[in-house]
């Protein structure tokens, strides 16, 4: 008896795997079967409906052509026609023609239906396409979304409502800003990318809803956006009055705003940035050796010179940069911390001056008239070479050009030392 | 004594028995909540927000970091490859790895590469470097000319000389598709807590019709029955294994041949660990180590999207140092964080992932080959019956083409890569095959592995790929 039960379980066993095992080779070709047939079936309708639209678009408009797109809800007609129109408004054409069809064809009830659905997935995908389908129409039923706690569903209708574009949309994202991105619930990534399809009109949101706002995290993600929107008065505005914050990160990123002002640039300028190239944050005073390119190199050039010598690599590295490309009036510095006995420095001035490409000004001073500029080119050149950056004077002394510039560049190569 | 001997030996049997049993319901498990988790990442990709991450200046910049050794054959195609990647803004650094060959000439030949000078700062200590090489027509490109040490010090100096807060190590024998990297990248840009590292999944090539030398232009089945194998497995592994553990935030395992990591993170890691015969492996679990030592709120994730294309062995001999390197590797990055097993002081790593990679991929293949030699052998001497031995049967292999055939119909309801009605038939087919033979001598690598360890040879066996050549897997 007892035997028997054990023949029994194990056949079961195997038969019960044999049946998975079957069930799952029938699911896979019937899969592929239907498959098969929808998608040719579907890319024949594509193909159509492209055609369809185009051919009106390119005569008198689609108006009065709706009945010729309708298709019954879910049908492949209906994803096809939804695909097309999409696809057409992802290529700029038409857009306001095409809002006005997904509207009258029914699109946009469907969807707005959708999120009322308890699956988060069916609510996310209904306010993506919404925000794809651009219609303004919906801006109601998508604001509500945002006063879910999903963090999938609050970046999907944030995303949805900057591709629409409209105002409400964007002073409801900017209101809700704190409470957005508390606990990660829209990463700041995904926000400030949402702000900035909302372009030149974030701007003036973004600085009358958060100049008082004293939270830094926020504060940080707003000048981070400005930073990216075309330069603004009222954004530097709001700048300046963060450069003095507390956190470091708003400091910094105050600072990214400021150095994107364009002429004609404010007097206030240097008083703003130079003093935070003593800041005690690192990345703080790598931002302001970024901003102070714009400044007069007088100014700046001695400022920034004090950066070289910074305890982080990557600040001396973009001091070096900076003056690199500040250019003849920067020599004076340069030959100075190049008389140093600190490598680290010299390392770094070294490959950015040959990075911005100030190595081919300094070689072709070497041929120049103004004596002042030949020596010290050659100066900087010389303590280069000795670094081990000498591949512009190997090239140069190869490449054809002035004898002149030949003679005094192979005089510094063989003075020895570099490679 | 007689007694004693067939009792034991018969607690054995039962114990094989059982431990298939185990490793069959975790892997159901697994297969269980995959199939959900890959149901619904397929439904999040259709609203992913890959075209504004695309064109967005908030989209991180990354370094793809290609180690290469005497790749001459293929060097050129998966540069190519890397640069002509759809992301907005990223650096590819090569790293020539000591090569004999003419890997660097011609590297240095078709992108117009100039020996430039540049200060190299060692945040990870590494062999020497010779050189830079880097073009102003591609100025995302730069070559890094240095001794030999091995992947895991050529992969260090890349993170020396990378600006990007992210890289990307790609092996050179592999090919990413145009969107692989945009697509690893949304899950750290959208993710609610910092993700340190991400993979993506590996697919072979061999069989597939290029365009361009860089494009997949047609999708097919190359007619070598062991590639076929490696298909399987392949599909089984990334579609079932990893999303599974991704699933549950366990992932102790991401392939070095695509896979993302935070810079900053790895560097204060110690960076890749030289001498390590799988320095990806080990590498994510000192990721865990660290993280969890610090208490800090992180995640490892893997999702089944992104696409690289790799070559695999198509020999046995080369297989069969694949998988023992493999196999050394996963013991050796278990055992130099040893601290971590049953520790719970490292959560579910400690006290879940890392005793099952110890009992059962481990020891597993000790068990499995010892089990069917005793279990065959305790039959024909008449110590078992008809019924334990179709239990086992049942247990070990048919059990097996179920989780074979369900990697496929993952595939199938998923990405559908192989298009043609053949290409299902013929994978369904090896599906099956893999578990009469493929798996035990997959095991019997594994077991050799094993007794290389205890023995003390964990030196790196390299592959040869048949054809163009190529070297992969570190030293001679």
């Amino acid at each position: 008896m007892h035997d028997n039960l054990t023949i029994i379980i194990i056949v079961a066993a195997i038969a019960a795997l044999l049946f998975l095992i079957v069930v799952l080779l029938i699911a896979s070709v019937v899969r592929r079967a239907l498959n098969e047939r929808r998608y040719r079936k579907l890319d024949a309708l594509r193909r159509e409906y492209r055609e369809q639209v185009q051919r009106l678009l390119d005569k008198d408009g689609i108006a009065g052509h709706e009945p010729d797109f309708a298709a019954a809800t879910d049908s492949l007609e209906w994803q096809a026609v939804e695909e097309v129109l999409l696809d057409l408004m992802n290529s700029g054409v038409s857009g306001d023609e095409l809002k006005v069809l997904f509207h009258r064809l029914g699109y946009v009830a469907y969807y707005e239906n959708r999120l009322a659905s308890r699956n988060r997935l069916i609510r996310a995908s209904a306010i993506d396409k919404l925000g794809r389908m651009g219609t303004q129409s919906s801006l109601a039923k998508l604001l509500l979304r945002l006063n879910e706690t999903e963090p999938e569903i609050l970046t999907v209708t944030v995303r949805a409502l900057s591709r629409i574009g409209a105002k409400e949309g964007l002073i409801a994202i900017v209101e809700r800003l704190p409470v957005l991105l508390a606990q990660g619930r829209v990463t700041r990534k995904a926000m400030e990318t949402a702000l900035l399809n909302f372009s030149k009109d974030a701007v003036d949101c973004l600085v009358e809803y958060h100049i008082q706002d004293s939270d830094p995290w926020i504060m940080s993600c707003v000048l981070e956006t400005l930073s990216h929107l075309p330069p603004d008065i009222r954004a530097f505005s709001l700048a300046s009055e963060h450069l003095g914050s507390a956190n470091p990160e708003v400091r910094s990123k105050a600072l990214k705003v400021i150095g994107r002002v364009e002429a004609p640039l404010p007097a206030s300028l240097p008083d703003l940035i130079l003093p935070l190239l003593d800041d005690p944050v690192w990345f703080v005073r790598l931002q302001a050796v970024k901003s102070v390119n714009k400044l007069d190199c007088a100014k700046v050039a001695k400022s920034i010179g004090k950066l070289l010598f910074d305890k982080n690599w990557q600040v001396r590295s973009t001091a070096a940069f900076s003056l690199a490309r500040l250019g003849t009036c920067a020599m004076d510095v340069f030959l100075g911390a190049l008389m140093t006995d600190d490598a680290y420095a010299k390392e770094s001035i070294c490959e950015e001056i040959e990075k911005s490409r100030f190595v081919d000004q300094l070689i072709e001073h070497l041929g120049g008239n103004d004596e002042t500029l030949r020596i010290k080119s050659a100066a900087i050149l010389r303590i280069m070479h000795s670094m081990q950056f000498s591949t512009p004077l190997l090239e140069c002394s190869t490449a054809e050009g002035s004898v002149r510039i030949k003679e005094e560049v192979n005089k510094i190569l063989a003075a020895g030392a570099g490679r | 004594m007689k007694t004693a001997t067939i009792t034991f030996i018969l607690w054995f049997n039962y114990f094989v028995g059982a431990y298939f049993g185990v490793v069959n319901t975790i892997l159901a498990f697994l297969l269980a909540l995959s199939l959900f988790a890959i149901l619904r990442h397929i439904q999040r990709i259709k609203f992913a927000p890959i075209r504004d991450f695309h064109t967005s200046p908030e989209t991180p910049p990354v370094s793809i970091l290609i180690p290469v050794h005497n790749e001459e054959q293929i060097v050129l195609r998966s540069v190519r490859a890397a640069l002509a990647g759809d992301y907005p803004l990223f650096e590819v650094i090569v790293i020539n790895d000591g090569s004999q060959d003419n890997t660097l000439r011609k590297l240095i030949n078709t992108f117009q590469l100039k020996k430039i000078d540049r200060v190299y700062r060692t945040f990870l200590k590494t062999e020497a470097v010779q050189g830079f090489y880097a073009s102003a027509d591609t100025p995302n490109l730069l070559v890094i000319d240095k001794a030999r040490g091995g992947k895991a010090d050529a992969l260090n100096s890349g993170i020396n000389a990378s600006k990007c807060p992210y890289f990307c190590s790609v092996d050179a024998d592999s090919l990413l598709e145009k969107d692989a990297l945009i697509r690893i990248m949304t899950p750290v840009i959208e993710s609610g807590k910092p993700v340190i590292a991400c993979g993506g999944v590996v697919r072979i090539l061999n069989g597939v019709e290029l365009e361009d030398e860089i494009t997949i232009k047609k999708v097919d089945l190359p007619r070598n029955r062991l590639i076929l194998l490696q298909i399987v497995e392949y599909l089984r592994g990334f579609l079932f294994g990893r999303v599974g553990w991704d699933a549950l935030n366990s992932l102790l395992i991401l392939s070095g041949t695509f896979s993302l990591f935070h810079k900053h993170t790895v560097i204060e890691a110690g960076g890749f660990m030289v001498g390590n015969v799988s320095e990806d492996m080990e590498m994510i679990v000192r990721l865990h180590r660290l993280k969890r030592s610090q208490k800090k709120p992180y995640r490892i994730r893997f999702i089944s999207d992104p696409i690289c294309w790799t070559e695999a062995p198509e020999t046995m001999k080369m297989l069969a140092r694949q998988r023992r390197r493999w196999h050394l590797g996963l013991i050796q990055s278990i055992s130099q964080n040893k601290i971590m097993l049953f520790n719970p002081r490292y959560g579910t790593i400690g006290t879940v992932v890392m005793p099952y990679y110890v009992f059962f991929e481990i020891i597993g293949p000790i068990i499995e080959v010892i089990g069917y030699v005793v279990v065959l052998l305790s039959y024909v001497m008449g110590l078992l019956s008809i019924r334990f031995l179709l239990l086992f049967f049942t247990l070990a292999i048919f059990y097996g083409v179920f989780l074979s055939t369900a990697g496929i119909f993952l595939e199938e309801i998923t990405y559908r890569r192989y298009p043609r009605w053949r290409h299902m038939f013929r994978l369904l087919l090896f599906g099956v095959f893999e578990n009469f033979g493929y798996r035990q001598i997959n095991s019997f690598w594994r077991l050799q592995a094993v007794l290389n360890y205890l023995i003390g040879r964990t030196g790196w066996e390299y592959v040869q790929f048949k054809g163009r050549g190529s070297k992969k897997g570190g030293k001679q």
